[in-house]
C-alpha cells in the first residue's frame, strides 16, 4: 500500500556539513528579500523610494494622525508607547519598557486586501469604527530588513482607517500600504 | 461486524482509569471568540488579574539584545531563534511551522542530542549545546542555517483514498563552529499549544509532562528552558544560555542583568500560562466523537483526566492525553546524521484547544516537526504503539473519516 523508494535514503537527514571558515559570513539582506513566498515585488519596488519623513500621532481621537498615502513609503517617527493613547487597546498587549507607539491615518479606496510592510518588528493593528480588524497572514523573510514583515487585511469598504503600530523598541519605522493586485495567497 | 469489534475495543479500553474519580465538574474551558483576548480557567481577583495581564504582556513582548536599550526587557541571545514566546506560539496556539521546501521557519527549532551506544538519546552536544540557534543579535554569529526539503509518499487507503504524505529532510549550513560528532541526532520541534497547560501541571504524576516528550515537570522549567535556549535569556530557575562549549563569544556576551528575565515578569509569565483557559467552539452533534473512541484513539488520547485544584477540589478536564509517552514507530522517530532513526518517544498530543488553530484560519502544520498538513496525515503517520489505531481509521468510509477529523478540529 505504502510507494516507497529507498526508505533510508527518503529518511535520511541531508547534514550538509559546510566547512565555510571558522564563522559563515553574514547572510546578505538582499539576498533574504527573495525569500517572501508570496509575490512582493510591488512592496520591494515601493521599498525603494525615498522615504517621506512623517511623525505619527499620539492620540486616541486621530487629531494629530498623519494621513498617508497608499503606494508611497515613510519613515515614522514614534513616541515612547507609554505615551500614546491609542484608539483600540493594541490586539496584543506588550512591556511598554523602551517600546515605542504611534498611530497614522489611510484610506482603502475600495473593499480587497491590503498590505501594511514594515521595517521593524512591531506589532500592527488596522482600526475601523473603533473595532480591529482581523490580520488574515503575515510573512517575514529572515535577512531581509527592507522589509522586515507584511501584514495582509482584507478591509471590506471604502473607508478611511488608523494604522496602530506598537511594541518594538525602534524609535522609527519604515512603512507602506498597498493594494494587493493578485490573488490574494499568492 | 463492525459494530461488534468497536464493542470489543471500547470493553478493551474500559479499564483504563486514573486515581482520581471521573465525574467531577469540568473545568478549564471557556468560549473564546478572539484569540487575542485569552480568558482565565477560573475567576481572578483584581490583583490576580494584573498579574494575569502583565504575564500575558511579557509574553507578547519582543525582547532586544543587552544594553540595547537596558531595561527589563533586554538581554536576548547573543544566539537565539526568536524575540518573543508569541514570535513561536503564535497567540498560545501551535506554531505556524513550515509551508514547504525552503529555510526553516523560525518557529521550527532544531534540538540537538547525542545517540547513545546503548540507545537512546542524551540531550545537547558539546559544539552547539541543545539547540542549533538560527540567529543572532548584531555582532554576532548564529550557529547555522536549516534549509527542509520534503519527500513526497502516497498513502492508498483500503477504499483507494490516495493520501499524500511529506517526510522532511533537514540541511544544515553556514555552520559557526566545528561539524558535530556522527552520533548527533537532529531533532525537530515546533512550538505546542499552550492552551490549558496549567491545568496539566495538576494531573497528579510524578514525571515530565511537558515538552513533545515529556521532558520537563512543570510549567517554570519549560519556561526557563526555552527561554535559555531559544531566546538566550537567563532567569531565575535557569542562570545560563545554550552557548556551545568552545564558543567564548557567545559565553562571554553581554548579559541583560542577573538575571536577564526579571523575577517578577518571569513570574508573571508563568502565572498567565497556569491560568490561561482552553478554547472551546459550541458542541455539534456528530459521530466523531463515537468512532475516536471505537478505533482505539481514546487508549492515549484519554478524554478525561481528573485533577486536584490549588483550591483542593476535584475536577475533570477533556484534553485527549494520557501525558505518558509512546513509542509511534520509526517514521516519526529522531534520526542521526546517517538518517538512522533513534528510539524515539512521544508524549500523546493533547488535542484541546485544536479549534484554535482551525478558525485561526492558517494552514494547519502537525506533529513534532509540522510535517502532518490535516488530521489525515497526521494520524497516518502513527505507527508503533498507534498502529492499531491507525489501522482502524484506514478501513474507515470517507465519510467516517471526514467525521472524526472535524470533530477532532473542533477539540
Amino acid at each position: 500500500m505504502v510507494r516507497k523508494s529507498s526508505r533510508r535514503a527518503a529518511f535520511g537527514l541531508m547534514f550538509a556539513l559546510a566547512t565555510t571558515g571558522a564563522f559563515a559570513a553574514e547572510q546578505d539582506p538582499a539576498d533574504g528579500c527573495t525569500r517572501f513566498t508570496w509575490d512582493v515585488s510591488h512592496e520591494l519596488a515601493v521599498m525603494k523610494q525615498t522615504p517621506q519623513s512623517i511623525t505619527a500621532g499620539t492620540k486616541s481621537n486621530g487629531a494629530d494622525s498623519p494621513l498617508i498615502a497608499l503606494g508611497t513609503l515613510y519613515e515614522l517617527k514614534l513616541a515612547p508607547q507609554s505615551t500614546v493613547q491609542f484608539a483600540v487597546k493594541p490586539g496584543k498587549p506588550t512591556l511598554d519598557d523602551s517600546a515605542q507607539a504611534g498611530m497614522v491615518r489611510f484610506l482603502a479606496p475600495a473593499p480587497g486586501r491590503y498590505r501594511v510592510s514594515i521595517t521593524s518588528g512591531h506589532w500592527l493593528d488596522v482600526v475601523a469604527d473603533r473595532a480591529l480588524v482581523k490580520s488574515q497572514d503575515f510573512q517575514g523573510a529572515r535577512g531581509c530588513e527592507r522589509p522586515h514583515k507584511i501584514v495582509e487585511y482584507d478591509l471590506p469598504e471604502a473607508r478611511e482607517l488608523t494604522l496602530q503600530l506598537s511594541g518594538a523598541t525602534a524609535a522609527s519605522v519604515i512603512v507602506a500600504i498597498t493594494p494587493v493586485k493578485a490573488s490574494p495567497t499568492n | 461486524m463492525r459494530a461488534r469489534l468497536w464493542a470489543l475495543i471500547a470493553v478493551a479500553f474500559a479499564g483504563c482509569r486514573a486515581s482520581l474519580p471521573l465525574d467531577a465538574p469540568e473545568i478549564g474551558v471557556v468560549e473564546e471568540p478572539d484569540a487575542h483576548v485569552p480568558q482565565p480557567w477560573r475567576p481572578l481577583t483584581a490583583e490576580e488579574q494584573s498579574k494575569f495581564d502583565l504575564g500575558l504582556a511579557t509574553f507578547n513582548t519582543e525582547w532586544v539584545p543587552a544594553n540595547a536599550p537596558s531595561g527589563r526587557i533586554d538581554g536576548l541571545g547573543p544566539l537565539f531563534n526568536s524575540q518573543g514566546c508569541d514570535a513561536c506560539h503564535n497567540s498560545r496556539r501551535r506554531g505556524r511551522g513550515p509551508r514547504g521546501d525552503g529555510e526553516a521557519p523560525a518557529d521550527l527549532v532544531i534540538q540537538l542530542g547525542r545517540r547513545l551506544r546503548g540507545g537512546g538519546i542524551e540531550r545537547g552536544i558539546d559544539a552547539y549545546g541543545h539547540v542549533l540557534n538560527t540567529a543572532a543579535v548584531p555582532g554576532f554569529t548564529r550557529e547555522a542555517s536549516v534549509r527542509i526539503q520534503y519527500d513526497g509518499e502516497i498513502r492508498i487507503l483500503p477504499d483507494g483514498t490516495r493520501v499524500a504524505l511529506r517526510m522532511p529532510r533537514y540541511a544544515v549550513t553556514d555552520l559557526s563552529g566545528p561539524p558535530p560528532p556522527a552520533n548527533t541526532v537532529l531533532m525537530p520541534r515546533m512550538p505546542p499549544p499552550l492552551h490549558g497547560v496549567g491545568l496539566l501541571e495538576l494531573v497528579p504524576r510524578s514525571t515530565g509532562r511537558f515538552g513533545w516528550q515529556a521532558t520537563e515537570p512543570t510549567i517554570a522549567l519549560q519556561t526557563a528552558s526555552a527561554m535559555s535556549r531559544e531566546m538566550g535569556l537567563t532567569t531565575t530557575l535557569v542562570g545560563h544560555i545554550d552557548c556551545g562549549h568552545a564558543d567564548t563569544a557567545c559565553t562571554q556576551a553581554p548579559m541583560g542583568g542577573t538575571p536577564e528575565v526579571e523575577p517578577q515578569l518571569f513570574d508573571a509569565l508563568v502565572f498567565f500560562q497556569r491560568l490561561q483557559a482552553v478554547p472551546i467552539e459550541p458542541a455539534r452533534a456528530t459521530s466523531g466523537e463515537r468512532l475516536f473512541a471505537a478505533i482505539g484513539c481514546t487508549a492515549c488520547h484519554s478524554p478525561t483526566l481528573s485533577i486536584r485544584t490549588p483550591a483542593h477540589e476535584v475536577r475533570t478536564i477533556h484534553p485527549y492525553t494520557d501525558l505518558r509517552v509512546h513509542d509511534l514507530g520509526s517514521g516519526l522517530a529522531d534520526r542521526d546524521v546517517s538518517g538512522a532513526p533513534v528510539l524515539s518517544k512521544w508524549r500523546t498530543a493533547p488535542l484541546w484547544g485544536l479549534n484554535a488553530s482551525v478558525r485561526s484560519g492558517q494552514p494547519l502544520r502537525l506533529l513534532h516537526d509540522g510535517r502532518a498538513r490535516s488530521l489525515d496525515e497526521a494520524i497516518l503517520w502513527h505507527d508503533g504503539e498507534g498502529r492499531a489505531a491507525r489501522t482502524r481509521f484506514e478501513h474507515l468510509t470517507g465519510a467516517e473519516r471526514r467525521e472524526l477529523t472535524t470533530w477532532i478540529e473542533g477539540r
